[in-house]
């Protein structure tokens, strides 16, 4: 059974658990994984880059404030920050419309600061699935470190 | 007396449904297009002698694609089509020329009371 | 001369005149020796006679001169003959008429008929002495002439071959874009002649501005039928008319616009020495300013103080009205009544001069016939009298309506009740007498055996209770069998300014009408004890049940104050017996000008209205009835909501509800009308909730549906979404196509489900853009079909930057296209989260 990770929610765990991020459209699914211990997270976030003021809160409804958060969460649980890797999926734009310019590419956009962040925080990215006008279903199998990306429009699987 | 239409609007839909009014009514819909730029070159080519004109439409919208067709046939005969609510714009397009208007939902016999009126 | 200034002020004495000629008419066919009596009706219908000639009312003019002379044949004849009291009360009844039209900017009403009957050798034996000041003949003419006339004022020169007309056209009353057909109205007009002026006129229309009819000043050389086919033959033009009244409609405010009051002169000395005095106050107090003089600051604020006070006084004073103003008609309609329904019936009126604020008194003409009426029909057998008597209580006005009749039994209102299925047989029983007599009040419920045709007891008692106590009063009945019967009316003297009782309730203050209030018990929280989940305390040896205010305001649970040893009650009155609602704490009294509430919070139950505070803050006033009421219904029926939201009061949630209900109304009217099925719409729900939860609400994050997405452009934006499940897509296109549809991927399909997204969005933006007087304009739809989730996480994008919280209004719809195929969808409003705040203000809160 897998725990459902909501819009501006994150969650970290250990193997053999599943997460699961249902439903994304131009949200942007980023997991970390350390698979030494089976140690990782899988936030779901809404907005690219960080929470302009105020403390950073326990949401990972940005990107860049999930991103720390979950490694802080795993580096307490005992990960070591070397070992972490990250993987994306997510970001699409799913209505090519005029109306929705301000918010066209906000998939993107997350990308790009989630890869920013990434590299700031020094984790490699090793695999991503971004972008496109298709919603995604990731799941984050804890076991194996494999983010898997479903696509209920044409039914494809991707394993990543 | 039956009349040349031609129906511009982006849904299919919308032009069959006028499309079936139309040819009950013993008009001939000689031309349809799906949006404003196509419906200024299908006007040049074909002169039809009415035209129903959706005011919503990607590419040119129906108020410029009336400007247009204004601009080269002052004569033109165009009815605006529009939705409920859209006052200001079929205001303008009334300023602009239009001859009438009708609001979807429509009912047949509106429409064919306004084509009448217009053409008469 | 322009004359219609002082229309309203003909209007308002020609109808003192005439209720003072009914009392009069009543008062002789009682004593017809009385000869004062025929001189004072000869004086009014003279009165009548000159005002109405001077503003040019022909035909009142004539009729009352026509009054005049069979007045004056009594006054030398020394008597009033029955036959001559009944045609002089028609003849009043028939200038009340005249005067209503002219009330209602209508012509006056042919009135030729009536008058030819005056030949009847009963009535006018004697041909008058005096010749008529006005000639018959040349009336006639004069109204002939009228026909064709222009106003002068308008000074439009009439050129040789052509004419003049004032055409009016009232447009259908479902005209779509009104605005837009008043400009193709103007531009047909045009084409066959000269508009000289309109109203509205093409600039006005070109801002769009909203109107049910056009007037226009036309130079043509068409005939007038040409000109009238002319503009019948336009669409959603329902009616033509050629104005042939002198006056123009621009001049001649509605029949309800300036209402007047008679202010008596020494009253109105007194404001200008007020005003003298507080100018002179102000100069006292600059001074102090200036002078940083502290110690005459004091007194002179006192002083000020104290006139404003007076002057607040003397300006209720000049909205006060005797109660006579709309009880003088009351004696006629008894003695009409009576002789309809073979009573002897007599009428008394008591405290006729107790003044009343002029908009209780309008509101309450009516109530006040209603009560005498049913008294004569119901309550009085073959004779008795009815009274009305009034009477000044402190800030109350007390009117009772009284009969010595048959009276009413409580036993066989209950069993009346318990037989038309309005309460069950415990129900019944469980009633006090008094709450028993007010059974009448029910809608639906009569004892009449059978409906008169004047009246049928409790036809309309719902109404009357339901006035007085919009009045802000309340509404009480006595009655014993034999023992006649008593309705009382507790009134406010003025509703302008209302005395609040204010107290504190989950941590807001809230004010109750004075009038709701019957004491303030401050008791030990203790003795607030709980039977069956019913609260109660005990009051001089009684129980008195308990009700936390907070519950009926669905803010429980939400106390700011801590919890002390003592708990506030305010006795109030509820369905006859004490109740008690437990507050926080008692803050104060207060006179308040009390504001009615804007849409759509006047909607809200319990809400009368609002005052503002010294530092700006909104009190709200809140009448406990209606909250009790609809909290017995949810006590009786099990459905009452507890839950309440923390970010979206009770009352809030409720408007956005109903404004969704009246959008999605005429959104599911559009989709019935495109596909030629009955579409229904559910109960739109409000949903406030974590961003987390929003793609679970859609039918599941990973639900493929059909979703058409479209932004709400202009001053208020919002994201708008409608959702459907594949299968309803399919035949929603299907029916729409004409065709099989099994794919959602074709062009068609999209381009379908995108116009069936713009049609349903305009209309539900345009019916919410009215009522919040805002232009909402939809964007082009986008269109996709994907998980639910996917689909909505763009529009949470705006919502999230400003908090964790979505908002949005739900409205399910769904019908039969036929052969069994049901179609479903849901409507999302999701506004912005600054155009939550708009909204709001745009509600006047």
């Amino acid at each position: 059974m897998a725990w459902r990770v909501g819009i501006a929610e994150y969650r970290v765990g250990c193997r053999p658990e599943i997460f699961k991020a249902a439903g994304l459209g131009s949200c942007l699914a980023v997991s970390l994984y350390d698979g030494e211990l089976g140690l990782g997270g899988l936030a779901h976030t809404l907005l690219p880059g960080r929470r302009q003021e105020g403390p950073l809160v326990g949401s990972a409804k940005y990107v860049v404030d999930a991103i720390c958060l979950m490694r802080q969460a795993l580096l307490d649980d005992g990960a070591q920050a070397s070992r972490l890797v990250a993987k994306l999926a997510g970001g699409a734009n799913m209505f090519e419309v005029e109306f929705l310019s301000q918010v066209d590419g906000i998939g993107a956009r997350s990308a790009h600061s989630a890869r920013a962040a990434l590299i700031e925080q020094g984790i490699p990215l090793v695999a991503e699935d971004i972008g496109g006008n298709r919603g995604r279903t990731v799941e984050f199998d804890l076991a194996t470190g494999q983010l898997i990306v479903y696509c209920a429009r044409d039914r494809s699987t991707l394993r990543l | 007396m039956p009349l040349r239409v031609m129906i511009v609007d982006d849904a299919l839909f919308m032009r069959n449904m006028l499309k079936d009014i139309f040819t009950r009514a013993g008009h001939e819909v000689v031309a349809e297009a799906e949006d404003g730029k196509q419906a200024l070159e299908r006007y040049q080519e074909i002169q039809p002698e009415l035209v129903t004109m959706d005011i919503v439409m990607p590419k040119r919208s129906g108020i410029e694609a009336l400007r247009d067709i204004i601009a080269a046939d002052p004569q033109a005969c165009v009815v605006m089509v529009s939705a409920l609510g859209q006052d200001s714009l079929v205001l303008e397009a009334v300023e602009a020329g239009a001859r009438d208007f009708i609001v979807k939902p429509f009912k047949e016999d509106k429409v064919l009371e306004v084509v009448r009126r217009v053409t008469s | 001369m322009d004359m219609s200034q002082y229309r309203a002020l003909f209007l308002s004495e020609a109808r003192e005149h005439l209720d003072q000629m009914n009392q009069l008419v009543v008062a002789l066919e009682r004593e017809p020796g009385d000869t004062e009596a025929v001189n004072a009706l000869f004086r009014e219908a003279h009165s009548i006679k000159g005002m109405a000639a001077t503003m040019g009312f022909e035909q009142t003019a004539q009729l009352a001169h026509q009054l005049e002379d069979t007045l004056d044949h009594c006054r030398k004849s020394g008597g009033l003959p029955v036959a001559v009291a009944d045609r002089l009360l028609d003849a009043i009844d028939l200038l009340e008429g005249l005067v209503d039209d002219i009330a209602a900017d209508l012509p006056e009403r042919d009135i030729s008929a009536f008058l030819a009957d005056v030949v009847e050798p009963a009535v006018l034996a004697v041909a008058p002495k005096d010749p008529p000041d006005l000639p018959l003949d040349a009336l006639i003419e004069i109204d002939e002439e009228l026909v064709l006339t222009p106003v002068e004022e308008e000074d439009i020169e009439v050129l040789p071959e052509t004419e003049v007309f004032q055409i009016s056209v009232t447009l259908a009353p479902d005209v779509a874009m009104p605005a837009a057909r008043g400009l193709l109205l103007l531009r047909e007009l045009g084409k066959h002649g000269e508009i000289v002026s309109s109203t509205p006129d093409k600039d006005a229309l070109l801002t769009g501005q909203v109107f049910e009819q056009i007037s226009a000043w036309f130079r043509t050389s068409l005939q007038r039928d040409h000109v009238r086919e002319l503009l019948l033959a336009f669409p959603d033009a329902a009616e033509v008319v050629f104005v042939e009244d002198r006056r123009s409609p621009k001049s001649t405010p509605g029949a309800e616009a300036a209402r007047t009051v008679r202010v008596r002169t020494d009253l109105l000395d007194r404001f200008v020495n007020l005003a003298g005095e507080l100018i002179t106050q102000r100069h006292v107090l600059q001074s102090c300013a200036r002078e940083r003089d502290w110690t005459t600051l004091d007194p002179a604020l006192e002083r000020t103080e104290r006139l404003v006070r007076d002057l607040h006084h003397h300006v209720l004073r000049t909205r006060l009205m005797p109660l006579e103003t709309i009880a003088g008609r009351l004696p006629r309609i008894v003695r009409d009544l009576g002789r309809k329904t073979g009573k002897r019936v007599t009428f008394h009126l008591i405290g006729g001069e107790v003044g009343l604020d002029r908009v209780i008194l309008d509101e309450l003409a009516d109530p006040l016939v209603h009560l005498v009426r049913n008294a004569v029909d119901h309550g009085i057998r073959d004779c008795g009298e009815v009274i009305v008597k009034a009477r000044r209580e402190r800030d109350l006005v007390l009117v009772e309506v009284s009969d010595d009749g048959v009276g009413m039994d409580p036993a066989t209102l209950r069993a009346k009740a318990v037989q038309k299925g309005l309460l069950t047989q415990t129900q019944a029983d469980a009633l006090s007498e008094r709450e028993a007599l007010l059974l009448v009040c029910r809608p639906g419920f009569s004892t009449a055996a059978e409906v008169t045709e004047t009246s049928g007891r409790g036809v309309g008692m719902d109404v009357v209770k339901a006035a007085v106590e919009n009045l802000g009063g309340n509404l009480e009945i006595d009655s014993a069998p034999g023992q006649g019967t008593c309705f009382r009316l507790k009134l406010p003297l003025s509703i302008a300014i209302i005395k609040l009782v204010l107290v504190r309730c989950a941590g807001l203050p809230v004010a109750l009408p004075v009038t709701r209030v019957q004491r303030i018990i401050e008791i030990p929280r203790n003795q607030v004890e709980s039977q069956e989940g019913v609260l109660f305390f005990s009051l001089d040896g009684a129980r008195v049940p308990v009700v936390p205010l907070a519950g009926l305001l669905g803010r429980l649970g939400q106390s700011a104050d801590p919890v002390g040893p003592e708990t506030c009650i305010v006795l109030t009155e509820w369905q006859g017996a004490p109740l008690g609602l437990q507050v926080d704490g008692f803050i104060g009294h207060r006179d308040a000008f009390v504001k009615n509430l804007g849409f759509p919070f006047d909607q809200m139950v319990g809400l009368s209205g609002a005052t503002i505070e010294g530092d700006g803050s909104v009190l709200f006033v809140v009448d406990p009835q209606p909250l009790l009421a609809a909290w017995s219904t949810d006590v009786q029926t099990g459905t009452g909501e507890t839950m309440p939201f923390q970010q979206l009061s009770e009352i809030q949630r409720d408007a956005f509800k109903e404004v969704s209900n009246i959008g999605m109304g005429h959104a599911a009217t559009a989709l019935s009308q495109l596909v030629g099925k009955r579409i229904e719409i559910y109960v739109p729900r409000v949903l406030v909730l974590p961003l987390a939860e929003v793609p679970e609400r859609l039918g599941g994050a990973e639900k493929l549906m059909a979703g058409i997405v479209l932004r709400i452009e202009g001053e208020t934006p919002g994201s708008i979404m409608l959702l459907f499940p594949e299968e309803s897509a399919c035949r929603l296109c299907s029916a729409l196509l004409g065709e099989e549809v099994t794919s959602l991927e074709t062009q068609e399909t999209v381009s379908t489900l995108k116009e069936v997204g713009n049609i349903l969005s305009s209309a539900y933006l345009n019916a919410l853009g009215s009522l919040i007087g805002k232009t909402l304009l939809p964007s082009i739809p986008g269109f996709a079909y994907d998980m639910a989730g996917a689909l909505v996480d763009a529009l949470l994008i705006d919502l999230g930057r400003q908090g964790e919280l979505a908002l949005m209004v739900e409205t399910e719809f769904g019908g039969e296209l036929g052969q069994g195929h049901k179609v479903r969808g849901h409507f999302f409003l999701i506004p912005d989260p600054e155009t939550f705040e708009s909204f709001l203000q745009e509600a006047q809160i």
